[in-house]
């Protein structure tokens, strides 16, 4: 399901909600975003441009991935602009833009960038900052990120939040239930997106009959 | 299939190219958002707070200076059993704060550890005390059951003698002897619950118990005409009522009721028949709270 790129028609018939996943790495802290609650190699070459030993070519182990976030946008045709905006701007942080990237990382006394066994916490501070930054160049609204520790969200100042809306993801229960909790958000997400297409229809229903009355209106007069 | 449904994903797909949908390559990169603690609530009575000092993330070490001293042993033998156990845990949790904040003073390495040290073998020098007090009662628990195996017949006897030669045993004072003597040597407790298990020990200590209080009060009852006790039905009436001549009386109104019946139990019955006297005596108290709580309602 998530070995290639999915279109919106692909994902609205086969039942996903307009969600982009991120999956965080345990070992690493490295991020993978993903159009559907599954990491497989396409993401993986997809979304590493440029490995090296700081930021090597994760591995597909089931178990080392956990969900981090899970963004909720209004419509599939946004759900899929902000997936290419993610994966753009992953490819600015490792490519086209690497030096300002890396001028922006933590450093430790070796000017290697901060790390700690393997794991490296700027990766998903960068996808957190990544994500704050797409929402607000593409202007998208009734954005709902469901997080799995508030925690990682950082400070509001970086988040409009008119526009989204911050959630935990239930941590209740444990992480072999997590494609459970993931299955509970997508069906959130297709009741949100039911509610705001029928509220958009009322809308526009409405707006249409005041147009045509206020034409008739005219018509009349002339 | 329309554009857009094409299965593909890549940058410069003509229907992309739309300056609208892709962000702009001049795009500014925003540094790493940091996490914050800020976001999480904890609650105040959150387990995890017994590991810190009035929620403070550490104390210094000026706090942590210690002028008094450690329990003695002669303080604590004087401390019954639940303050022995309550001590204990104040001390486990004060030592508990004591390692998570000297960890942070190691990880800093700072100097200010010693003050936590110190601190830290006063309140360890006082829980082993404790241990020590302790084993003492053990030992002599255990030294005094030893010499009861040997002795104890005649320290029963003794007592039964002191019992039945005191003009007056219907004070506090002997209740509480009779009621320490069938706990500490028969293991017979005060009050009954569910965990009541009637073993031989037991049955032995209602045997005396009973037959102590029926020689006792029978002639001061005015029921001579009983006689001897026949079986464990009827001497457990008599211990199950308080140790008084109106309790005894009681018992023997209830066992001219039970003697109708003509009924004697055979002695490998007999745990059994008391096992079930005193499930039924809880079941019943049991009820009669319910009934209790329901009229109060």
């Amino acid at each position: 399901m998530a070995s290639k790129f999915r279109n919106t028609h692909w994902l609205k018939s086969n039942g996903f909600a307009p969600q982009i996943f991120l999956f965080k790495n345990l070992e690493s802290g490295q991020v993978v975003y993903s159009q559907t609650p599954h990491i497989t190699q396409y993401q993986i070459k997809q979304q590493f441009f440029r490995p090296n030993w700081e930021n090597r070519l994760p591995s597909t182990r089931r178990d080392l991935w956990r969900p981090m976030a899970v963004l909720q946008l209004e419509s599939y045709e946004k759900a899929t602009q902000a997936y290419h905006a993610l994966v753009e701007l992953r490819y600015m942080r490792q490519v086209s833009k690497r030096k300002e990237a890396e001028a922006l990382r933590k450093r430790n006394e070796y000017s290697q960038i901060w790390y700690s066994g393997q794991f490296r916490p700027t990766w998903s501070q960068e996808a957190t900052s990544d994500l704050s930054l797409v929402l607000d160049e593409l202007n998208l609204k009734n954005v709902k990120i469901y997080w799995d520790s508030l925690w990682r969200k950082g400070d509001d100042k970086y988040w409009d939040l008119k526009k989204v809306k911050h959630l935990e993801i239930d941590n209740v229960v444990g992480t072999r239930e997590r494609f459970v909790v993931l299955d509970e958000i997508r069906k959130l997400g297709l009741d949100d997106f039911k509610k705001l297409n029928e509220q958009k229809k009322v809308v526009s229903e409405a707006a249409a009959s005041e147009a045509a009355g206020a034409q008739a209106q005219a018509t009349a007069t002339a | 299939m329309s554009r857009q449904q094409l299965a593909k994903f890549s940058t410069c797909a003509s229907q992309l190219a739309r300056k609208s949908y892709r962000i702009s390559p001049h795009i500014k990169l925003r540094p790493p958002i940091l996490p914050t603690v800020n976001n999480i609530e904890v609650k105040d009575d959150h387990p995890l707070w017994q590991f810190f000092h009035e929620k403070k993330f550490i104390r210094a070490s000026d706090e942590v200076r210690f002028t008094g001293r450690a329990w003695t042993v002669p303080e604590l033998r004087r401390k019954s059993f639940d303050d022995l156990h309550q001590l204990w845990y104040v001390c486990l949790k004060e030592r508990n704060k004591l390692a998570r904040e000297k960890h942070i003073y190691d990880e800093a390495e700072s100097m200010s550890v010693g003050e936590f040290d110190a601190l830290n073998e006063q309140i360890r020098t006082t829980m082993w005390r404790i241990k020590q007090v302790l084993t003492e009662r053990e030992a002599a628990v255990q030294n005094a059951q030893a010499e009861f195996n040997v002795v104890g017949d005649i320290y029963l006897e003794k007592f039964r003698n002191s019992y039945l030669e005191n003009d007056n045993v219907e004070t506090d004072e002997w209740f509480d002897k009779l009621e320490r003597l069938q706990y500490s040597i028969f293991g017979i407790p005060d009050i009954l619950d569910l965990s009541t298990k009637v073993d031989l020990k037991f049955l032995e200590g209602v045997k005396y118990v009973g037959q102590l209080k029926f020689d006792k009060f029978v002639k001061a009852a005015g029921r001579e005409d009983i006689g001897e006790l026949r079986d464990i039905a009827e001497i457990y009436t008599v211990f199950e009522e308080s140790a008084t001549v109106q309790g005894v009386k009681d018992a023997c109104s209830k066992i001219d009721e039970y003697r109708e019946s003509n009924i004697i139990i055979p002695g490998s019955k007999e745990i059994q028949v008391v096992q079930g006297f005193i499930d039924d005596k809880i079941q019943q108290s049991q009820e009669d709270y319910v009934t209790e709580s329901q009229t109060a309602a």
